[in-house]
C-alpha cells in the first residue's frame, strides 16, 4: 500500500546514518519488539499540521546503541543500558539528534514535509503516535549493526 | 582556508564536515557552530573565508545571521545548507548575498558541484 511519505531502504539508510557511524551495516528485515516492555524508543515525525505523519523506532539494543555509539561512550556500556532500559541524558539526547537526521529518510522532493517533534520511549508514546505504531500504512524493518558497538532492530513507520 | 560550519544539530554539522572530506576538501581548518547567534560572534573574532549555515535555528536563523552580517559589513562566503529548497527561500538567501543554497539530503557529488568554486 503506498504511503504518504517515503520508506526508506538498507542503502539509504546507510547513505545517510553511515555519515555518522563507519562501518554501519543494515540488512532488511528483523523482528521489533514494540511491547511497552521491550525498551523501544520512537522519534515521532509530525506533519505540519502538527499531526503524528511517520516514526521511527530504535529497539533497546539499537537505542542504547545509538546512544552511546554517537558520543564514542565506552562500548561496554550499550548491554547495561539495553538490558536495564536506563539511558543516561546523554544517550537520550543522542538517540533525539540520530531521530532527528532520520526525518531526512521519511521524505523526498515530492512528499509533504514533516519533522521531528520528539522522542519517547515506547511506553510514553502520545495516543496519536501510539495510534500509528497500531495501524501504520506502511511499515519497514531493518538489522543494523556497527562495529564494536553491537546494534539492533530500525523501524520505520508512515501513515 | 577557513571555514564554520552553522548548524544546531551536532549530527548534522558531523555530516557536514564528513561530507566535505568525502568530496575531496581536506585540509581546510574546520569550526563550528550551534546558532546564528554564536556565529555572528564567533565569525568577527576568527574571520572565516567561508559560512555553510542551517536556516532554522534558534535565537538566529540563517538568513538574519547572513543580513546582520552584511549590514556590519563582514565580507565572506555564505551559503546555505538546508532541510526545504523552495524558490521563495532560493530567491530570498541570493537576495540577501548567499552564493548558493544547498539542499538536504546532500552528496559527496552535489557538495563537489556547488561548493567546489567556492573552497579553495
Amino acid at each position: 500500500m503506498a504511503t504518504a511519505y517515503p520508506l526508506p531502504d538498507g542503502p539509504k539508510i546507510i547513505q545517510m546514518l553511515g555519515l555518522l557511524f563507519d562501518g554501519l551495516d543494515v540488512k532488511a528485515g528483523g523482528t521489533f519488539d514494540q511491547t511497552p516492555a521491550g525498551g523501544a524508543w520512537f522519534g515521532v515525525f509530525v506533519a505540519d499540521d502538527g499531526t503524528p505523519a511517520a516514526l521511527c523506532g530504535a529497539d533497546a539494543n539499537l537505542a542504547a546503541t545509538f546512544g552511546c555509539a554517537f558520543s564514542m561512550l565506552p562500548a561496554g556500556m550499550v548491554k547495561d543500558a539495553a538490558k536495564s532500559r536506563d539511558l543516561t541524558s546523554v544517550m537520550i539526547d543522542n538517540i533525539r539528534e540520530i531521530m532527528n537526521i532520520c526525518s531526512r529518510l521519511v521524505m523526498d522532493a515530492t512528499s509533504p514535509h514533516l519533522k521531528l517533534d520528539q522522542i519517547y520511549p515506547v511506553k510514553s508514546l502520545p495516543a496519536p503516535a501510539a495510534a500509528l505504531l497500531g495501524a501504520p500504512k506502511g511499515r519497514k524493518e531493518f538489522q543494523v549493526q556497527m562495529p564494536k558497538y553491537g546494534g539492533g532492530v530500525l523501524t520505520f513507520l508512515s501513515v | 582556508m577557513k571555514i564554520l560550519i552553522v548548524d544546531d544539530s551536532t549530527a548534522m554539522r558531523m555530516i557536514v564536515k564528513k561530507t566535505l572530506r568525502l568530496a575531496g576538501f581536506e585540509g581546510h581548518d574546520i569550526t563550528e557552530c550551534e546558532d546564528g547567534a554564536k556565529a555572528l560572534a564567533a565569525i568577527k573574532t576568527s574571520k572565516p573565508d567561508l559560512v555553510l549555515s542551517d536556516w532554522n535555528m534558534p535565537n538566529m536563523t540563517g538568513l538574519q545571521l547572513l543580513e546582520a552580517l552584511t549590514a556590519d559589513g563582514v565580507k565572506l562566503t555564505f551559503g546555505f545548507i538546508t532541510t526545504e529548497a523552495t524558490p521563495d527561500m532560493r530567491a530570498k538567501a541570493i537576495g540577501a548575498g548567499a552564493k548558493f543554497l544547498v539542499s538536504k539530503p546532500f552528496t559527496p557529488e552535489s557538495f563537489k558541484e556547488q561548493l567546489g568554486a567556492h573552497i579553495r
